[in-house]
């Protein structure tokens, strides 16, 4: 594993020898998101709809690195991220049904296969939300395995769909990552969905001006690493900003073997 | 003892949730300022604060949402989104020494009640950390431009240097303008040979303002990143692939009591309100 990162005589050799997967996308965020608050993230973020699911690798390939992500943001003074999203669950805001997710992957980094938490967990309405500064409480296995601690979140009232909240300002002390939600409660709403992903970032870059290309090479600037496998879920998300915007996105991913 | 032997040790802790990954910032600015002079340490200084949770001057939202706890976190990478040109910007801590009166002379500093130096960690000691003081107009001043000095009206200890050494300031600051704009910071003035300061233990008001008020901070800086273009570049500090150099991202503590420690942006510019700063910032648990 990890050939592809060993040198730049593998990384062209498995290109040439296998090929890569090279896609490009354009999204918009058609609606207006909701903003978050103090009690809700901290900094404001969305969701672009849509995204990318990494196909099966054929063998000997067992999975794919990211070398290359360029994203084109439309507004100045926001940050574009993205990120392989692992659906953790849900809750049904007019039910309080949660609906199970998986735990975040186990993933090969730099040679050790690693019980991953996300470097980010985000709640996402799904389904545009209808309540009163909902209450809502996750609990979750910390990044030690520790089972049972909780984030409490007070949301802004009915948020739109697509509004991002960032879960980790609000773990509980001395928490630093989430490997699994194993359940949700809601004080208040009687409509909508969110769902909560664990986020595994690519890239991260802010766009200096209205239409510019994130100048960020993340190969070399220490994230980490991720060979993503066959059915992972890439995401795209802006934060700063409610307002509607497109995005547009290109990647290469360069087989493992 | 820390335990980030190697970048792969590193990437690995950060893989397991072992630190504090990918803080996405987003920071508001305090308004237009009033320009400093040379009286008034040439450099004019705006904090910069989350955009959430932070109402100038008085509630300030550190700029990154830090997991609780006190073991260290190492930064790795820190890029901004700098839409001001020609622009320094710091990631510091800014800890409160106190309060000064603008509007009556003589001995006007009011001490914050914890007790200084602040003491930090490094090469294995615990050590006090010499800090930058700063003074942020916290409500604007008329009529007649305020001068200062770092010492009592009886010429007693103004300031503790950064090697400890009691020190009665002979250096005027004065407003750069009779109108100073709330939220206005400059640094202040230290005798020569010094670049910090333990403590602030005293400051006159030699000319007093018909109205104004302000805040006393100790400014500690933790990275340092440059906009050479408006609107073209980010900067970056890459602690892992450029310096070898992760500081950590925990405040300084003091010597007793809690100091009111903030994690903010300052940025060295112009008298325009400043555009505000988007980025990111991952940092690794070091225990």
């Amino acid at each position: 594993m990890g050939n592809v990162l060993r040198s730049l005589d593998d990384q062209i050799s498995a290109w040439s020898t296998y090929g890569a997967v090279q896609r490009c996308f354009s999204m918009a965020q058609s609606g207006t998101t909701t903003a978050a608050t103090a009690t809700s993230g901290y900094v404001t973020m969305q969701k672009y709809p849509g995204g990318f699911t990494v196909p099966a690798p054929t063998s000997p390939v067992t999975g794919f690195y990211c070398s290359r992500l360029k994203m084109v943001g439309e507004d100045a003074l926001t940050t574009l991220m993205a990120a392989y999203a692992t659906n953790l669950g849900s809750i049904n805001m007019n039910t309080g049904t949660f609906t199970d997710g998986s735990a975040m992957p186990t993933r090969t980094v730099k040679g050790s296969s690693v019980t991953t938490s996300g470097q980010m967990v985000v709640a996402v309405v799904t389904t545009a939300v209808t309540a009163t500064t909902p209450l809502v409480t996750i609990t979750y296995t910390d990044q030690d395995g520790n089972t049972g601690n909780s984030a409490a979140m007070t949301l802004p009232t009915s948020p739109a769909l697509n509004s991002v909240f960032n879960v980790y300002p609000h773990l509980a002390t001395g928490d630093t990552g989430i490997r699994d939600i194993t359940a949700v409660t809601k004080s208040a709403g009687t409509a909508g969905v969110i769902t909560f992903y664990g986020l595994h970032i690519i890239n991260v870059s802010p766009i200096q001006s209205s239409a510019a290309i994130n100048r960020y090479p993340h190969v070399a600037r220490g994230i980490v690493p991720w060979v993503c496998s066959g059915g992972d879920n890439i995401q795209f998300y802006r934060t700063g900003a409610t307002t509607t915007s497109d995005i547009l996105a290109t990647f290469t991913l360069q087989p493992d073997v | 003892m820390g335990q980030i032997l190697s970048r792969d040790l590193k990437y690995q802790l950060e893989a397991q949730g072992k630190g504090h990954s990918f803080n996405i910032l987003s920071s508001t600015n305090s308004g237009a300022l009033t320009g400093a002079a040379a009286g008034s340490g040439d450099f004019t200084v705006s904090i910069k604060a989350n955009s959430i949770g932070t109402t100038f001057p008085s509630t300030i939202g550190d700029i990154l949402q830090l997991p609780s706890g006190t073991s260290p976190l190492r930064l790795q990478t820190l890029l901004l989104n700098l839409a001001t040109g020609s622009t320094p910007y710091l990631l510091a801590y800014i800890y409160q020494f106190g309060t000064q009166v603008l509007t009556a002379t003589g001995d006007q500093f009011t001490h914050h009640a914890a007790t200084f130096p602040v003491l930090r960690t490094q090469m294995g000691t615990s050590q006090a950390v010499p800090l930058l003081p700063m003074i942020q107009i916290t409500t604007a001043t008329t009529t007649t431009a305020a001068v200062l000095t770092m010492k009592t009206a009886a010429g007693g200890t103004g300031y503790t240097d950064q090697d400890g050494n009691n020190t009665v300031g002979t250096l005027t600051h004065t407003m750069p303008n009779i109108a100073t704009a709330v939220n206005s910071c400059y640094f202040l003035p230290l005798e020569d040979g010094d670049r910090g300061v333990q403590n602030v233990a005293a400051i006159q008001t030699n000319t007093a303002a018909a109205a104004g008020a302000a805040t006393i901070w100790g400014v500690e800086p933790i990275a340092f990143l440059n906009a050479t273009y408006a609107n073209g570049q980010d900067g970056i500090f890459d602690g892992v692939f450029g310096q070898l150099r992760m500081p950590n991202l925990r405040p300084a503590v003091a010597t007793s009591g809690t100091a009111n420690a903030k994690l903010v942006l300052i940025t060295l510019t112009g008298t325009a309100a400043n555009l505000n700063a988007t980025g990111f910032a991952t940092a690794v648990a070091d225990t």
